[in-house]
């Protein structure tokens, strides 16, 4: 790690103390009690200013020079920690995913921030800072070290083939307008959470107060009429749209692919270039998920699961692929030309069970809702619980519908989802565990709910029929053994 | 490569299974773990004395002491429900006595088994053999109630069948 990576992490230490110092230092520089003349306060914020580099650069010297990492027999060791020395050694087999990130800084300086996922690492991630030669250095020998020697000299002979694929910006964006924009609703909570945050520093913590009278005011002057409630609605869920699109777009623009037979190279990202890399051994779960209008227009969204440690299980860490269809390119490349070919050597559908365990959260919150109106006499606002409630009915069939298992020969498929279809695609090789659940209605049901997991994702099937889900469980771990001997 | 259809029947299946049940001194030790916890929660239910109203107080500490005693009263079943099976490829632990559960680990994705003790099992000589794997969730199974001799068999038995799998 040079210079480069040094500025980098005082940048960021920078960024970090000027956060923490800048809104006290600006108080005391103009503190009218101190009665400083214009000079004074002038050299009061340069003088704050120069302490806070000098803090950055102790801290950056600090967290650069212990950082030291080399690769030896197999082996990825790093060192890091001034006064608690640690070394971390990691098999560079064990390596699941290895991603890079590359802000605004990083592209200036030239540098990769790179962050290693192994299933061991429960605490929090190190990143290693490195320029493009170095990047490729070591990527050369983590796929050299992950490999046999005899896999080495063969591929060497065979001159595996590499591809490059290009992502389309218009399918991102289209596919973009058809998902959930709900989930926008999120990004807009955190920015309001934020903006709150700071009126309540400048206001003496008095912003509650503040949007309260501001909002009675408004809803006095303006007395809320349905339709006037229908336009704030539709002005929000434009803003959540333009807020969720504006941020796929972001992250996910002018995306590109390398392939070969073992590897797949995401590099992404409009500002900010990230990239991703899924080993072909690695993937443990084949995400696809298609709604009504993807469906009608020919787009999915894909996701490739590999472990993902402590600090990377958000939803939000994991890869997605929106745009045209690309599944069967994906499933083939994972699973082999046949997938598709291939028959069910046994499936289980779920039951009403499933129907329950959707509805019933809904359920109590319309409950609480109906009450809570009835209680302030508010009787026509009870559509809105009765229409979610409504929706809550038709999205407890779709998953009860949806909700499957189905073993195959390669492969087995777990289909759920509500409204939207959702298929994952594991190998049995890659479950580790197997967990069957009954209930206290199962003496009377004969259902129960089957649990698998994989170093990244879990999944439950509820209400499987008990013979069924038997049967299932005993071919999982008899397929799971014999082919995760072939996988080792 | 073979890819053969698999068949269940000649391996066993997990019904069929016969569980492993755990010391007989490990009651004692869920009753005095509940002991413990309902301790705890009645001295925490004290704390409603500050109210005005002492019958809230009153109210925590019977359903506190009712909870208590329901506990009591099903930890003995629950006790006989818990057990495990070591099979030639698998290990299997079933518990939950409301809620049953049996989950099971092929050998070969065990990434580390340790054998451990806490205070209160401790004081009845108990040990547990924890089997950690890389699952994203159940990614540690834990059979409590083992003598030591039993845990370190178990130990060994996982240790030996891991070993068999990496040659």
């Amino acid at each position: 790690m040079g210079l480069n990576a040094f500025l980098i992490i005082f940048i960021k230490i920078f960024r970090t103390v000027f956060n923490a110092s800048v809104i006290y230092f600006f108080i005391k520089a103009f503190d009218s009690g101190l009665c400083l003349s214009d000079g004074d306060v002038w050299i009061r914020i340069i003088g704050g200013f120069i302490a806070m580099i000098g803090v950055s650069l102790l801290l950056a010297a600090v967290a650069y020079f212990p950082k030291k990492f080399y690769v030896k027999d197999g082996y990825l060791i790093f060192m890091h920690g001034l006064l608690n020395r640690e070394t971390t050694t990691i098999p560079l087999g064990r390596i699941h995913s290895l991603r890079t990130k590359q802000g605004i800084w990083y592209r200036i300086f030239e540098m990769k921030g790179i962050v290693f996922d192994t299933l061991a690492s429960k605490g929090a991630e190190i990143e290693l800072l490195l320029d493009e030669s170095e990047w490729r250095h070591l990527l050369h020998l983590i796929d050299n070290g992950e490999r046999p020697k005899i896999a080495l000299e063969t591929e060497s002979k065979l001159k595996v083939a590499t591809h490059i694929r290009q992502f389309g910006n218009q399918y991102l964006l289209l596919d973009a307008i058809c998902q959930n924009h709900l989930k926008g609703m999120a990004i807009l909570g955190g920015f309001l959470a934020a903006t709150f945050e700071r009126m309540n520093e400048f206001m003496d913590n008095n912003a509650a107060d503040t949007i309260i009278d501001c909002a009675m005011s408004f809803y006095d002057g303006w007395l809320m009429s349905p339709l006037r409630l229908l336009l704030i609605v539709v002005v929000i869920y434009a803003v959540v749209l333009l807020l969720w699109t504006g941020r796929l777009f972001l992250r996910y623009s002018n995306m590109s692919m390398r392939y070969d037979r073992k590897l797949l190279m995401f590099t992404y990202g409009l500002l900010s270039r990230s990239s991703c890399r899924f080993k072909f051994g690695k993937v443990c779960t084949i995400w696809v998920k298609r709604n009504f209008f993807e469906k009608k227009l020919g787009l999915c969204t894909l996701m490739l699961r590999q472990a993902l440690n402590v600090t990377a299980q958000k939803e939000e860490d994991n890869l997605k692929l929106y745009g045209v269809d690309l599944s069967s390119f994906f499933l083939k490349w994972w699973l082999g030309e046949d997938y598709m070919t291939e028959s069910d050597i046994i499936s289980a559908r779920s039951g009403r069970g499933a129907f329950v365990h959707s509805f019933l959260p809904d359920l109590l919150i319309s409950l609480i809702a109906i009450v809570f109106l009835c209680y302030f006499n508010a009787y026509v606002w009870l559509i809105l619980p009765i229409v979610y409630l409504l929706i809550s009915v038709v999205k407890g069939i779709c998953a009860m519908r949806r909700s499957r298992i189905v073993l195959r020969d390669s492969c087995l498929v777990v289909y759920n989802g509500s409204f939207a279809e959702i298929e994952n695609y594991m190998k049995y090789g890659n479950i580790e565990v197997v967990r069957i659940r009954r209930t206290p209605f199962t003496a009377f049901s004969h259902r129960v709910t089957l649990i698998l997991s994989t170093p990244g994702s879990t999944f439950n099937v509820r209400s499987l029929s008990e013979c069924e889900a038997m049967q299932i469980y005993d071919l999982l771990l008899l397929k799971t053994e014999s082919l995760s001997k072939e996988l080792i | 490569m073979t890819n053969v259809q698999p068949n269940p029947e000649q391996r066993g299946k997990i019904e069929d299974l016969t569980f492993g049940k755990l010391n007989g001194k490990y009651r004692a030790v869920q009753i005095a773990g509940a002991v413990l916890v309902y301790s705890a929660l009645a001295a925490m239910a004290l704390l409603l004395l500050i109210s005005d109203n002492i019958w809230w107080c009153i109210i925590a500490e019977c359903m506190n002491i009712a909870v208590f005693v329901f506990n009591i009263m099903i930890l003995r079943k629950a006790y006989l429900f818990k057990g495990y099976a070591l099979r030639e490829h698998d290990i299997s632990y079933r518990t939950g006595m409301i809620f049953p559960k049996i989950t099971t680990i092929p050998y070969r994705r065990i990434q580390q088994v340790s054998i451990e003790q806490n205070p209160v099992s401790k004081f009845f000589g108990l040990y547990s053999v924890e089997v950690v794997n890389g699952a994203q969730v159940l990614s540690s199974l834990t059979i409590p109630g083992l003598t030591e001799d039993m845990a370190r068999q178990i130990k060994n038995c996982i240790t030996g069948k891991l070993a068999d799998c990496n040659d």
